[in-house]
């Protein structure tokens, strides 16, 4: 395996695993799991964040 | 920071000064415990940075609606430094009438005297001037739309903002003076803020301010008790609100004068004469629609090709051979081939074929650099058919999102799609809806979530839920790749070369399924009366530009963001499953992968469907589209992309239609042996099932729990059932019989149900 292949694959799972995880932070946030921030979600009830609280 | 808060009747322009205000840092969230719009950006053009909120618009401060209650608590409670309380100069009276409202707080606050274009293209005048010294508060003219005028009102309410101000009242010449008087000296006695804005409405008898101050509403039963007014009896409100109407009408009005114009209608009105006549505003409304649909689908612009014999690139000798296809002879011909090649492309197809001639050519060059680098041939085939096979099919359709968004924010912005929700109001009543879910249901053609969320709007319970089970019915943006891909694909296998039509037939299908869906419900599980419908119609103006796409921009962006999280994740995910097993070894043949064996056992429970058992050994492909499509809807045509280059491993034939998405549906075909009425049923069904996860979550907060189960439930059903009759009806055309009889039995049998269950108020 080269390096430009170690490299694809390292990209790869931190792409899977970025948004697994973006997706759990921002429902934790209260934000949409879309990961909108509710700009163009237009305050769907799901995007309710800290300040609003 | 100072805070400024924006308050004015609805479709006075607020929202027009807000996005002049605070263009891209406005930031849209909620108000806590309501489901009410909350707004706020910074300004930043001051000597300070200003942070604006965006009150909702009212009518008044009376407590009737979560809009009302929000607006007053945020002024007495949040005390912002300055209200901004926008009126629109060609509706003085109206919108004066909370002006005496507002102004009975102690907060700063400017007039910002709004639409003053309008006012100067009648010919009218107005003299702000007097109209500040009679009301002691600041007044400056703007126009929010033009942009004029906005730099002085945020530095007249920046320095207004620095001196505390007493609340005024216009009641001083009222019959109820005395009592105000003494109640707002008895507020006064016991430290509360506000006073004078807290006594009037407990003299009107105010729900919220009767709960607030127990002790003093006493002294104003006592003062009730002997009085009587011989015009409104003892309702206190409405004499207040007479009396605040009196002084406009004297004091204020008389500073508007109007250019004599005779009885003659405005430009709106004269609009209004066609767009919203009895029998010609539904027809207008539809050939609207399907300009719409066709500028932003249509491979023949305006079907020129079918009235002229245009002649393709290849008779026009611009194309070569390269390798058996026929290929364009240089780049400039390949620009010239997204307009045209033998028919005029419309709008949309012209970025359509753009955004993918750019891709492609990009995509091709990172394969190359991939290459030359010396990656793996796994490798090759994960970054190559899997990542930008799927991120390229779903890529190339943001330009016609953009255009179909674009189209529709054009509509929503000129007023126009205010009068469709009163003219269909009429139609909808006999479905059992009112024209109000029109809004929430045409936003569905751009994304469900947002028009989930607007179902907000409508007050009757049953309302909201029917309205906000068939939003999904109105395909979204992001199964627009769906719908076009598999049209394209439909339309080569019947011979028919465009498949903007079968598209267009699509969203029609889909229209219909929400329109049988309400009436099924309104006569089942949601009987009830419809609710009325009041609106006020906003006169029609051109948008401005810079709403426009700061409109376009948060949808978009919104799209884009999702592309490259969620789908990007998910082809990367798809790739994977698709070529290694069980065991994580990786395998030549697709049949033996994981994604297979999940499609395999999926696969029976859709041969009602057409795209079942039915289909050979690798018919499982549609099921795990569709399984993927609830990630996001894009996902379908990304799962083909990524799909499509290990079938054409397989030896599949390539055929070259006009659009990627299509040729990837149609790789489909060549492998699994699927018929065009299990494809058409195969876009029923991903139209009308369980919409992506965002869309649900977005449900799931509209909804009580128990009705979310069932919601759930009611679009899987529906789904199924619509997608195998569609498929069967197709298939065997002698079926549509068999169908219609089994309706016509459903509809006795309701009928007769309801009959001897009657429900009050409804037939």
């Amino acid at each position: 395996m080269g390096v430009v292949d170690v490299i694809i694959i390292v990209v790869c799972v931190a792409i899977v695993v970025g948004t697994i995880v973006l997706g759990i932070v921002n429902k934790k946030k209260g934000k949409s799991s879309c990961g909108c921030d509710c700009t163009s979600c237009k305050s769907c009830s799901s995007c309710k964040t800290k300040k609003d609280k | 920071m100072k805070r400024f808060a924006l308050a004015g009747n609805p479709n006075c322009g607020k929202t027009t000064l807000f996005n002049n205000l605070t263009g891209s840092t406005a930031h849209v969230g909620n108000w806590p415990g309501v489901t009410v719009d909350k707004r706020e950006g910074m300004y930043k053009k001051c000597s300070e940075p200003i942070s604006i909120i965006d009150l909702p618009g009212i009518y008044s401060l009376s407590p009737y609606t979560p809009e009302e209650i929000i607006s007053r608590n945020y002024i007495l409670d949040e005390k912002p430094d300055c209200v901004i309380n926008i009126v629109d100069a060609t509706n003085l009276e109206r919108n004066l009438y909370l002006t005496t409202q507002i102004m009975e707080m102690d907060v700063p606050m400017v007039i910002a005297l709004n639409m003053m274009d309008m006012v100067d293209k009648q010919g009218d005048k107005i003299d702000e001037k007097e109209l500040e010294n009679r009301l002691g508060i600041p007044v400056v003219k703007i126009s929010a739309l033009k942009g004029t005028g906005l730099k002085e009102l945020m530095d007249r309410a920046l320095e207004t903002s620095l001196k505390a101000r007493k609340g005024k009242t216009v009641l001083e010449g009222c019959e109820l003076y005395h009592l105000i008087n003494d109640v707002r000296i008895a507020l006064e006695g016991q430290s509360i803020e506000n006073p004078l804005f807290h006594a009037i409405k407990l003299v009107e008898n105010d729900e919220l301010e009767v709960k607030m101050h127990a002790t003093t509403i006493k002294m104003v039963d006592e003062f009730k008790s002997t009085f009587k007014n011989d015009l409104f009896g003892t309702d206190f409100e409405a004499l207040v609100a007479d009396a605040r109407y009196k002084y406009i009408s004297k004091n204020y009005s008389p500073l508007m004068t109007k250019k004599e114009k005779g009885v003659k209608l405005s430009k709106s009105d004269k609009a209004d004469k066609v767009l919203t006549n009895k029998w010609a505003g539904i027809p207008i409304f539809l050939v609207i629609l399907f300009a719409i649909f066709h500028l932003t689908f249509g491979e023949d612009f305006l079907y020129l090709s079918k009235i002229f014999a245009l002649p393709s690139l290849e008779d026009l000798g611009l194309l070569v051979e390269v390798e058996g296809e026929m290929v364009a002879s240089n780049f400039g011909v390949s620009l010239l081939a997204c307009i045209y090649d033998g028919a005029i492309f419309t709008p949309g197809v012209i970025l359509f074929n753009l955004m993918d001639l750019i891709t492609s050519t990009l995509f091709g060059y990172i394969t190359l650099g991939l290459e030359a680098l010396g990656a793996s041939e796994w490798v090759l085939g994960l970054v190559g058919d899997g990542i930008l096979g799927g991120l390229g099919g779903v890529l190339s359709f943001v330009p016609q999102i953009i255009v179909l968004l674009l189209f529709l924010s054009i509509l929503e912005d000129t007023g126009y799609m205010a009068r469709v929700a009163f003219i269909l109001d009429r139609i909808f009543r006999r479905f059992g809806v009112s024209g109000r879910a029109f809004i929430p249901m045409i936003m569905g053609f751009g994304c469900s979530i947002p028009a989930m969320v607007n179902t907000r709007t409508l007050t009757d319970e049953r309302e909201r839920t029917l309205t906000l089970r068939t939003i999904p019915f109105f395909s979204c943006g992001a199964k627009l790749p769906i719908l076009v891909a598999v049209a394209g694909a439909v339309a080569h296998m019947v011979g028919m070369g465009d498949g903007s039509i079968i598209s267009f037939l699509m969203y029609v299908v889909g229209m219909v399924v929400a329109i049988v869906s309400i009436i099924l419900m309104r006569s089942t599980t949601q009987r009830g009366e419809v609710s009325p419908f009041i609106m006020e119609l906003p006169a029609y103006h051109v948008p401005s530009f810079k709403g426009l796409m700061i409109h376009l921009w948060d949808k978009t962006k919104h799209y884009v963001k999702k592309v490259f999280t969620i789908i990007l994740a998910s082809t990367i995910v798809v790739w994977f499953l698709s070529n290694f097993t069980w065991n994580w070894n990786m395998t030549g043949d697709i049949n033996n992968s994981i994604l297979a064996s999940i499609g395999q056992f999926l696969q029976p429970f859709f041969t009602p469907l057409g795209f079942g058992s039915q289909l050979n050994s690798f018919g499982w492909v549609f099921v795990v589209a569709a399984v993927t499509g609830l990630i996001a809807k894009e996902e379908v045509i990304a799962t083909f992309g990524t799909l499509g280059a290990l079938f054409v491993a397989l030896g599949t034939g390539v055929p070259e239609l006009a659009a990627e998405g299509a040729n990837d549906v149609y790789l489909m075909v060549l492998g699994t042996g699927i018929t065009w009425p299990a494809l058409i049923s195969f876009i029923v069904f991903n139209m009308t099932t369980i919409p992506c996860f965002a869309a649900v979550a977005a449900a799931k907060g509209e909804t009580t729990k128990g009705k979310f189960k069932w919601t759930l439930l009611f679009w899987i059903v529906t789904s199924y059932v619509v997608s195998t009759i569609v498929y069967v009806v197709l298939s065997w055309w002698w079926t549509l019989f068999i169908f219609l009889a089994v309706a016509v039995g459903v509809v006795f049998a309701i009928r007769a149900y309801n009959k001897k269950h009657p429900v009050k108020g409804v037939n």
